[in-house]
């Protein structure tokens, strides 16, 4: 399905509202999906594999040292929160353990714009953030796994390009419209008549 | 043309009006086109660019169905109009939303489209929301002609006559668009990628630009049809009533949403209003040329108040209170008085006694003359920073910043009823935006974030029991729900114009006002309201025609009268 940045920015905001999560979160996933999909990182489906994981508030962290630590974290909540931390310079780096979604991680940081963040897997880089751009290892990214996260300049200097169209898989576009259709108020006659001020036909 | 320095990146300006003095919804609903609403600024840069805009092709049959191409290039980019015209039963002619058939569909089409690109949109455009578009396409739109006025119109002309002058006052257009689809929408192109040229950075202008080819489209229209019925006796409109028709619009609730959803354009909307106005007040001593302007100005404005129509009980009273407030205003609106020494700061500190209607378009008529002192603030019109979170904020300056700018919100009772009984949804049919009532309709469960003030309420209402040397990183992974509001609190404080000042789920709260003000940005005019979340307006009525565009040398149709007898 090819979408443009915004309908599928819209298409998020309203999944993620429609599977019961915080308007504050839509918001920010719906900036880092699309920041993944244009730069042909499958944003959609991580943030998919997401919403399935079962819920639960968000565990409280352990300090060790100037490492914060979330065990058994899941993107779109301790990820969140943890990038949060982060960038409040607070500690030095945020360990995820067991992390959902490594990937859709790097799609949250992105919407704090002009820092640098740097993610591991198991020590080993595989991406950064810096200036907008994205680099990312691929063979260097493990699906699950403890992440460690740092707020500073990967050096690494091979960025993704940047699409301007999303080409998202289809299966992916209707389970996302799917949870979309969750927020929207079913046909009643009162509701057409009165909801939007006008009668059903206004002509002149 | 002066670049302003971007308001997100040097903050608020001294002198001017206050957030809290603007930001009402009253005062928002008195709002009035401008110099600096989006469909002037674009005729005036098409002036500027000498744009010439050519019919292409015309395949329109003798009753006025088929397509035709207008193709011009402005700021070095080619662009086509690209405009269908089919037969509707009248019982299929509906302004809502919720129609599925029109008069005519458009598109604004990113280069010079092929026969190819045309028969794909000939299948495609009429079908609107249900059709899927791609990034050639940069605006959808479609219109339906005003039963009122298209056949008389065309049977006067067919007839060697002009129409009569109270129907072309009274409707002032020949076509009403319904929507007008721009950025990203149904697999059209993003505004984003065609912003890099900075005259296209200014909000809307693709779309308006659409909205001013479709009127001279239903100009030609109305001409063609008149003299295929008789071309004897036809007659051209006359160009007078050519450039008095413009295009109608009606208007839904979708517009109020939208002011709530992109608080850092809203703000930027209002920072560039009010430091206009603010620029002007500042002079002081009027030139000679612009006291006569102001002279001349404040005489037309009064033939507009008198054109102004409309059947709804609120408008009506508000106009006629705005007739009477404006002849008394004039009357301090001599040469002398307008040569003393800060003359524009006095007479406009008196408007205060004025209501709301009548102190907005003093603002509007002092920037109406403010030319090269305020045009370069358009560059400022346009969001380029998104609202962000600040994590490391501590609790306690969080807390300072909701008493120092939302003590609006903190005034209003939420355990009251009346304070609550509204919730904005979005229909399945058709993905309408909708306001129910929250204790006789279903629905509230599936509520969109409009409620602000509720809100920082509850948010306020937790900070009291949380340790407020904390920072909001810890507070938020606690409260994930505040999130979204701690976010906007965060981005008022560099975006003091980012929120309306009102509760925009109260009993009482109109909508109306809302769209009057997005609108008036657009530059619309002739506000005719239908109920309190639902109006019809007139754009680019009095704007020069096609014809004109590389002949005139300034852009003064704010206001216009009909010349024509």
């Amino acid at each position: 399905m090819d979408l443009s940045f915004s309908e599928l920015k819209d298409l998020v905001f309203n999944a993620s509202l429609g599977s019961s999560l915080p308007a504050g979160i839509c918001e920010d996933l719906s900036f880092a999906v699309t920041f993944l999909e244009s730069r042909s990182l499958p944003g959609g489906n991580q943030l998919l594999n997401s919403l399935r994981c079962g819920r639960h508030p968000t565990v409280l962290p352990e300090k060790e040292g100037l490492n914060l630590i979330f065990n058994d974290a899941r993107a779109i909540f301790e990820g969140v929160s943890g990038i949060d931390f982060l960038v409040s310079e607070v500690y030095e780096s945020v360990i995820l353990k067991n992390i959902d979604s490594p990937m859709l991680l790097v799609g949250l940081a992105s919407n704090y714009s002009g820092l640098s963040f740097s993610f591991y897997n198991n020590e080993t880089i595989y991406a950064g953030l810096s200036n907008g751009d994205l680099h990312w290892k691929n063979e260097n990214y493990r699906c699950s796994n403890d992440v460690q996260i740092c707020l500073h300049d990967s050096k690494l200097n091979n960025p993704l390009s940047k699409c301007t169209r999303m080409s998202l898989d289809n299966n992916i576009f209707r389970e996302l419209s799917s949870l979309a259709s969750n927020m929207l108020v079913p046909e009643s006659e009162i509701s057409r008549a009165t909801g939007a001020g006008a009668g059903n036909i206004d002509n002149d | 043309m002066a670049v302003e320095k971007k308001f997100e990146q040097c903050g608020p300006e001294l002198n001017v009006r206050e957030p809290s003095e603007v930001m009402k919804l009253e005062r928002m609903g008195s709002f009035h086109p401008s110099r600096l609403s989006f469909a002037r600024i674009l005729i005036r840069k098409m002036i500027q660019q000498k744009t010439k805009i050519n019919c292409t092709r015309w395949k329109i049959d003798k009753d006025g169905f088929g397509n035709a191409v207008y193709q011009l290039n402005l700021f070095g980019k080619d662009l086509a109009l690209i405009a269908f015209s089919n037969h509707l039963d009248p019982s299929q002619r509906t302004d809502r939303v919720i129609a599925s058939s029109w008069d005519t569909s458009f598109a604004l089409f990113d280069g010079v489209p092929s026969i190819s690109d045309i028969h794909r949109l000939k299948k495609q455009l009429p079908l609107q929301e249900a059709g899927r578009y791609n990034k050639t396409e940069l605006v959808l739109s479609r219109a339906n002609k005003s039963v009122r006025m298209f056949e008389v119109v065309a049977q006067s002309l067919s007839e060697g006559k002009q129409p009569p002058r109270e129907l072309v006052n009274e409707i002032g257009y020949l076509m009403r668009t319904t929507a007008v689809y721009g950025n990203g929408k149904f697999g059209i192109d993003d505004r984003k990628n065609h912003c890099d040229l900075s005259d296209f950075s200014v909000p809307f202008q693709l779309e308006m630009l659409t909205v001013y080819l479709i009127r001279a489209f239903s100009l030609d229209l109305v001409n063609h049809v008149a003299k295929a019925r008789d071309p004897k006796k036809y007659v051209p409109l006359d160009e007078k009533i050519q450039r008095y028709l413009g295009i109608g619009n009606a208007t839904g609730l979708g517009m109020a949403p939208f002011l709530v959803k992109h608080p850092v354009l809203l703000n930027n909307w209002f920072q560039v209003r009010e430091t206009a106005l603010s620029r002007m007040l500042s002079i002081a001593k009027l030139s000679d040329e612009k006291a006569q302007r102001l002279i001349e100005l404040v005489s037309r404005v009064k033939g507009f108040i008198n054109s102004w129509k409309t059947d709804d009980k609120r408008q009506k009273i508000r106009i006629e209170m705005l007739k009477s407030d404006w002849v008394l205003f004039s009357k301090n609106i001599i040469s002398e008085k307008l040569l003393e020494i800060n003359a524009l700061k006095n007479i406009f500190n008196r408007s205060k006694n004025y209501s709301k209607e009548c102190q907005e378009l003093i603002v509007s008529l002092f920037l109406e003359i403010g030319g090269d002192l305020i045009d370069g603030l358009d560059l400022c019109l346009e969001s380029t920073k998104l609202p962000m979170l600040y994590p490391r904020m501590r609790v306690h300056e969080l807390a300072y910043l909701i008493k120092k700018n939302f003590f609006w919100a903190l005034k209003i009772d939420f355990s009251l009823k009346e304070n609550q009984s509204r919730f904005w949804y979005v229909s399945e049919e058709k993905l309408e935006p909708r306001l129910g009532n929250r204790f006789e309709e279903e629905g509230q469960d599936l509520e969109r974030p409009l409620d602000i003030a509720r809100r920082v309420c509850s948010l306020n209402s937790d900070l009291k029991s949380t340790n407020d040397n904390i920072i909001v990183a810890e507070f938020l992974m606690k409260h994930p729900e505040h999130r979204f509001i701690i976010r906007r609190i965060q981005t008022n404080a560099w975006a003091p114009y980012s929120e309306i000042h009102d509760n925009l789920i109260d009993e009482d709260c109109k909508p109306i006002d809302m769209l009057r003000c997005k609108l008036s940005f657009f530059g619309a005019s002739k506000f005719d309201p239908k109920s309190d979340r639902w109006v019809r307006v007139n754009l680019f009525q009095g704007a020069p025609l096609k014809t004109e565009l590389d002949k005139l040398k300034t852009d003064d149709w704010w206001m216009p009268t009909l010349e024509y007898s």
